[in-house]
């Protein structure tokens, strides 16, 4: 039987539903933090439980491509420079309410619990990025059965440089192991 | 549609199992090989071992709760008995030996010292529809 992972928004919550909206924001911010609790339904523990983003997979309705979106989002954390960096980016210090420590800047793209998606990390089933017990997983990349309290932030940056208005759509894949 | 493993024990007995039936609560002492079935792919791993596993992978989009299965795979924990791995390939089928040295082979492997207690792992990576082997560091 195949095991299925559950995404809410809250410590036990109803499956979320449709596509997460992050909301809107202008250059040189961040949206508001979405926080994103994973479980799932097998009878025992999933293992090398790992995040990574790709280009969207549904149907598109975003401003221009969907290639075209995720290249733009790897470029942004790509970049180093203070006005042109940005993405998706991940807090994975859910066990210290995900302090401000835990957000990337320019300058440091994967401070201790958090972790800038880009070329290398968490773009790939290869570099995905296996969640730390600060997540609440245990050992890192593990979640119990029935275990409801692995959770983690996603945010993103728009560039200070960005010049084009619109909508980008990527997917967020969870991969995981499972052992009958 | 086939879906199912097979352990083969020292004492010549058997035991067929399914995704139904739990890999980790049925035996697994004193395994001789473990095949398993997926579809029109077979895996085999062959060699004496307390320490086989079998596990798939899966990946899932956000938000959806449904999710694809990746991978299907085998492991064996390689052991110090072990003196040569070698395979037997064709399209559909992969099988490793690490029990004696081959009468005919296309290609072996003498197994190193750093491979010891280390898995041998034996997958089908169904993205690319291939089969493949490995050595991992630690079981998958």
């Amino acid at each position: 039987m195949a095991v299925n992972i559950t995404f809410s928004s809250t410590n036990n919550g109803s499956a979320i539903a449709g596509t997460l909206d992050h909301g809107n924001s202008s250059n040189g911010s961040s949206t508001t933090a979405e926080e994103i609790f994973i479980r799932h339904n097998g009878e025992s523990s999933i293992t090398g439980v790992a995040l990574y983003i790709r280009e969207f997979s549904g149907t598109y309705s975003g401003s221009a491509t969907a290639s075209g979106d995720f290249a733009e989002i790897l470029g942004w954390g790509d970049t180093s420079t203070v006005t042109g960096f940005g993405g998706v980016q991940l807090n994975l210090l859910s066990t210290t309410s995900y302090p401000v420590s835990g957000w990337p800047v320019n300058t440091d793209k994967d401070p201790t619990g958090g972790k800038t998606c880009r070329t290398g990390f968490g773009v790939s089933d290869a570099t995905a990025i296996t969640l730390p017990t600060t997540t609440n997983a245990s050992p890192a990349g593990v979640i119990a059965k029935s275990q409801t309290n692995v959770a983690l932030q996603t945010r993103i940056q728009v560039p200070t440089n960005e010049d084009t208005v619109g909508i980008r759509q990527f997917d967020l894949v969870a991969k995981y192991t499972y052992t009958t | 549609m086939n879906n199912y493993w097979i352990k083969y024990y020292a004492d010549n007995s058997k035991l067929i199992g399914d995704d139904k039936v739990s890999w980790s609560n049925t035996k697994l002492d004193n395994m001789t090989c473990c095949e398993l079935y997926y579809n029109h792919y077979t895996l085999g791993i062959k060699g004496l071992s307390n320490d086989y596993w079998q596990s798939d992978t899966y990946e899932t989009v956000y938000p959806y709760n449904k999710s694809k299965l990746t991978a299907k795979r085998i492991e064996k924990k390689i052991t110090d008995r072990n003196r040569y791995i070698w395979f037997q390939t064709t399209i559909n089928k992969l099988y490793l030996f690490t029990d004696r040295y081959p009468e005919q082979f296309d290609e072996v492997y003498i197994v190193q010292p750093e491979w010891i207690n280390k898995y041998l792992i034996c997958e089908i990576d169904l993205n690319s529809k291939r089969l493949k082997w490995h050595i991992s560091e630690n079981k998958i």
